[in-house]
């Protein structure tokens, strides 16, 4: 397991899906297991890996640049609010990332918005309104 | 760490963390067999099914809690109310104020604190 950062501008650029994906599989994030339900709100420093369902946000503490994933089978209806999102199940609500990548995996359907700065999309099926945004240095203003 | 009523599988069993980092406030719940270990700082209520496993690390800090398992471990420190359907553990410096209701067996080893009602009984 590498303990380098993440780059995943870098890694969307020089790799595939598979490659990106094991980069976040990082044994320390957070994960919301399959079966398992949580209601609330979940701010992480390190990542969050959602193999459940969700209701309420999560979020990466300021400054950090914890990666939000949810696997196929899994549920949000809420906010996620990362530099790093991959979604690969179903989602409903805001995605906010303006700093990092955004993946919407083949097996994702997301409903809502999604504010990203790059985002990727592999066949998923998408109802959503999205919007462009940069805080990246040197980036435009949304 | 040692364990007298929990085994290491288990332990290793447990698919849903709250990693050191996190700043958790809501409800788990699920109606399956589950387990959830919190490293980090956590408020809410963790309600969990049959075969259930809820561990709470050395360092997590649990507040205003309500938790319910078949088993709960705690090695940290929680203030609430905690049912054990079927086996309790307070290992390490484990600190537990408020109510643990425990229906089955009950280890509290030398180094933690206990400021709670404690209920036991025997499990059905």
């Amino acid at each position: 397991m590498t303990s380098e950062p993440l780059t995943w501008d870098v890694a969307l650029q020089e790799h595939d899906l598979t490659s990106i994906l094991t980069t976040v599989s990082e044994k320390h994030f957070s994960r919301i297991g399959g079966g398992m339900t949580f209601e609330g709100a979940f701010f992480t420093a390190t990542g969050c890996d959602v193999a459940g369902s969700v209701k309420g946000h999560i979020s990466a503490l300021p400054a950090s640049t914890a990666p939000v994933r949810t696997h196929p089978g899994s549920s949000v209806c809420g906010e996620i609010h990362s530099p790093h999102v991959a979604l690969y199940g179903q989602f409903d609500g805001l995605v906010h990332n303006p700093v990092g990548v955004t993946i919407v995996g083949a097996s994702a359907t997301v409903k809502g918005v999604i504010r990203y700065r790059i985002l990727r999309s592999d066949g998923a099926l998408l109802d959503t309104n999205l919007i462009k945004v940069d805080n990246a240095p040197g980036g435009a203003a949304p | 760490m040692m364990l007298s009523l929990v085994s290491r599988d288990a332990l290793a069993s447990i698919d849903t963390v709250i990693d050191a980092s996190a700043r958790v406030s809501g409800n788990f719940h699920s109606t399956g067999a589950a387990g959830i270990r919190v490293d980090g700082r956590f408020k809410g209520s963790i309600c969990l099914g049959p075969d259930s496993i809820v561990f709470i690390s050395k360092d997590a800090v649990v507040e205003d809690a309500e938790l319910c398992a078949d088993v709960v471990v705690v090695a940290g420190y929680v203030q609430g109310k905690v049912t054990a359907r079927k086996a309790f553990e307070a290992i390490d410096a484990a600190h537990v104020r408020g109510a643990v209701e425990c229906q089955g067996r009950l280890c509290l080893h030398p180094g933690s604190k206990m400021d709670a009602l404690l209920s036991v009984s025997p499990s059905h």
